[in-house]
């Protein structure tokens, strides 16, 4: 398992610190899909996601992708 | 714990077991065995034979709604005020959702048939179990409106506010997988939620450790179907 961290750049700037345990690259990109469709499906009158993207790093602060909320819808 | 103060039950025993009178009781006190379950223990699974009725003396059990994907979203949480698998006692010979221990407790079980025989031969346990399933539909209907209606952030709100009525203490050993499943959000979206709560100074919040600082606010910020189901429950327990 690899910890991976989730922060989100744009509008309302999120910095995991947390981050989360997930066995590869598929399940990181799933939870960022996932995150970035809670995070539109939470705020329905906001238009504009274009400038929203979640960041992936791991446990080395490595960058691992970055997804764009226009990716997730 | 206001519950308790309310009707004069003493903490650490099951409320409707403590409503029954010693006639009533002693029908079930033989076959009542206390088990400690621990942490994410399955219950019961949807769907399945019903082999157990539980009556939680502490810790918290939720009950979920299951889906085709095996996703769960909840639909009841159970503590020290309710049972589990109480229909079992009508004959009803399936589970219709999947009971999960939510925060470690220990609870008295009755093998279902036991319970069944003591409630076809008392009238007492009859009638408390048949109001006692219209407290818990009044919590399912609460809980399907709160899913459809409400902002994930005053159900999480919601969600803390119920779990620290069943728990003794204000640090919660809530998982992140736990309320996400609660919620029906991903886990990473619980950690954004649960921040937003912390940067308020509402609770602390570290991998799936909530702390509640300040119950108050915390009571403003959510929606009303706390206040509503606990209303209901204070009035059958102070009326019982």
């Amino acid at each position: 398992m690899i910890r991976y961290f989730f922060s989100i750049i744009g509008g309302r700037p999120f910095n995991d610190i947390d981050g989360l345990e997930l066995p590869d690259i598929e399940a990181a990109r799933a939870e960022a899909i996932g995150l970035a469709r809670d995070l539109m499906r939470m705020e329905p009158e906001r238009q504009d996601w274009s400038s929203w993207s979640i960041h992936v790093t791991d446990e080395k602060h490595q960058e691992i992708f970055d997804l764009d909320f226009s990716e997730a819808v | 714990m206001v519950h308790a103060e309310n009707n004069g039950t003493p903490n650490g025993r099951n409320w409707l077991l403590a409503l029954l009178p010693p006639a009533d009781l002693a029908l079930l006190s033989p076959y009542l065995k206390d088990v400690t379950v621990k942490q994410g223990a399955l219950l019961q699974e949807a769907g399945e034979p019903i082999d157990f009725v539980y009556f939680p003396h502490s810790g918290m059990i939720s009950v979920l709604a299951v889906m085709q994907s095996g996703n769960g979203i909840e639909t009841a949480t159970i503590g020290r005020e309710g049972a589990v698998n109480a229909l079992a006692g009508f004959g009803v010979p399936n589970a219709a959702g999947r009971a999960v221990q939510q925060i470690e407790g220990t609870s008295s079980r009755i093998a279902a048939s036991h319970f069944r025989t003591a409630v076809n031969d008392s009238a007492g346990i009859r009638d408390l179990i048949a109001r006692y399933t219209d407290l818990k539909m009044t919590q399912i209907l609460q809980s399907a409106g709160c899913n459809a209606l409400h902002s994930v952030q005053a159900r999480l709100c919601r969600w803390l506010l119920q779990t620290r009525d069943r728990a003794d203490s204000d640090t919660l050993a809530l998982t992140q997988e736990f309320l996400s499943e609660m919620l029906g959000v991903n886990r990473t979206t619980v950690t954004v939620l649960a921040r937003a709560l912390q940067d308020e100074g509402l609770i602390n919040y570290r991998r799936g450790k909530v702390a509640l600082i300040d119950r108050p606010r915390l009571e403003k910020r959510v929606c009303e179907c706390y206040a509503a189901v606990r209303r209901k429950t204070d009035v059958f327990f102070s009326t019982n």
